[in-house]
């Protein structure tokens, strides 16, 4: 499980062995590991594209607020960050 | 997609080359291997996945035999990367050095899979017919100095599974990210030598605790256990279903719908130097043969569980009744299921003896391991 403080003050970056990019056959975003392939919906993608390391998940969360101006914006990014954690796609850098 | 309501492929397993400096008594290549002279050339090789990314393949397991035994390889690798395929190595470790790991890692390859074949020099020498484990640590440390993702595969059988967390613990000393423990399965050379190879029950319930105690000792390996066949009450999902998401070109260019279905002895298989990929996939007689649940026999036919598992293994049922469209015998319901409960009630008071051994062509004979 990733705990709180780290998704407070952790930065979440793709890991380093996973692959995102858009499949033009399947007209969908996928996110490659070395034994699966992922089919993304596009908002997932439009997540995972933020999680450079740069942000914080609030700078993440920050971005798609300025964008879509909607109220579940910050609990749906928490909650599929957590889940994109443990299915080990995302990884946390150390809290700055 | 195509308007038959067939999905692209997803996977494509490509089989480089048959030769490989291993013996394994359990190698699940067909018994009568592609020769050197037989291969696909690179050109061939580099047209298969120019093929299979416009068919829709998102990622490319480069495999054999022993795949690096092909002076080509990084060559692959370059192109799988230029055509964004996610390339996966699988190998046995013998001949991976370190600049060999750093060129395919500078080529854009996604992960190696590497075969270990215990937790010792002893098992490792009894299953591989030679020795083959220090070039195998030494290939595991290569690729994690690369940088690259290592998974650590095994399988398991009755010299191997009373050792399965000593296995456990080498894979995360080599610096693993995930372990694929596999229960030997039944084809090729493993079906000759399945009295030597087929565990009891009780091996099986003991290792699947020892596999259990392993995961809560906190490890962020990830471990996966393939089901043994022969004590399952159901078959597994055969590829996820006969031409539904995976597609093996061997290596002498035949196309197949699972790595082992040219044992089905009158499967014409297409071949892509004949025929486009694409062709292949949605309208060669092979690939449609045993699609989808139309083809299905009773007790497929009507059972709710035709979706999960999409009848079982075809090559399995042909092995075992030599007809390779009825249910796999693993099924309970199967009419041949005593095929299996037979072979597995007989462990116990087989007589085991020695394991018969791969010779590959080009490679010296071998001689029965201390």
């Amino acid at each position: 499980m990733v705990d709180e403080g780290v998704i407070a003050g952790g930065r979440p970056r793709l890991r380093a062995k996973a692959r995102m990019r858009y499949d033009s056959v399947r007209r969908s975003f996928v996110l490659l590991l070395p034994e699966r392939a992922v089919l993304l919906s596009d908002t997932a993608a439009e997540i995972l594209r933020l999680c450079d390391g740069s942000r914080t998940a609030a700078g993440v969360v920050a971005v798609l607020q300025d964008k879509y101006h909607d109220a579940s914006v910050p609990g749906d990014v928490r909650e599929f960050l957590q889940q994109a954690a443990q299915k080990g796609w995302i990884e946390w850098t150390a809290p700055a | 997609m195509d308007g038959t309501g067939v999905s692209p492929p997803a996977s494509l397993l490509a089989e480089i080359t048959h030769r490989c400096p291993l013996h394994c008594v359990y190698c699940s290549n067909p018994l009568e291997l592609a020769r050197r002279e037989d291969e696909l050339p690179t050109e061939a090789w580099l047209r298969v996945l120019d093929e299979a990314a416009d068919l829709g393949v998102l990622q490319v397991h480069l495999s054999g035999g022993e795949p690096l035994v092909r002076p080509d390889l990084v060559t692959l690798v370059e192109r799988a990367t230029q055509r964004e395929l996610y390339s996966n190595l699988i190998t046995s470790g013998v001949g991976l050095t370190r600049v060999r790991a750093q060129a395919l890692r500078d080529a854009g390859l996604g992960a190696v899979q590497l075969s270990v074949q215990g937790a010792d020099t002893a098992v490792s020498r009894l299953i591989a017919g030679g020795e083959f484990w220090e070039q195998k640590m030494a290939a595991a440390r290569h690729v994690r100095e690369a940088g690259l993702p290592l998974g650590v595969n095994v399988v398991l059988h009755r010299h191997n599974l009373p050792q399965v967390t000593a296995v456990l613990e080498l894979a995360a000393a080599l610096g693993a990210e995930r372990v694929e423990l596999a229960n030997a399965q039944y084809y090729g050379w493993a079906l000759r030598n399945r009295t030597h190879l087929l565990p009891t029950r009780e091996m099986l319930r003991k290792a699947e605790d020892d596999v259990a105690q392993y995961r809560r000792s906190g490890t962020t390996m990830e471990i996966l256990w393939v089901v043994p066949d022969y004590y399952a009450e159901f078959p597994k999902p055969c590829m996820n279903g006969w031409g539904r998401l995976f597609l093996t070109v061997a290596p002498d260019g035949r196309a197949l719908p699972c790595p082992i279905a040219s044992v089905i002895p009158d499967l014409e298989c297409p071949v892509v130097t004949a025929q486009s990929l694409r062709s292949i996939w949605y309208t060669s007689s092979a690939f449609n043969r045993y699609r989808g649940v139309e083809w299905m026999p009773d007790p497929c036919r009507s059972c709710p569980r035709r979706f999960e598992d999409f009848g079982g293994c075809r090559c399995q049922a042909f092995l075992l009744t030599g007809n390779a469209a009825v249910t796999d015998p693993v099924c309970i319901y199967s009419p041949h299921h005593s095929l299996v409960t037979d072979a597995a009630a007989a462990v116990d008071h087989a007589d085991h003896g020695a394991p018969s051994y791969r010779n590959h062509p080009g490679t010296a004979q071998v001689s029965t391991p201390r």
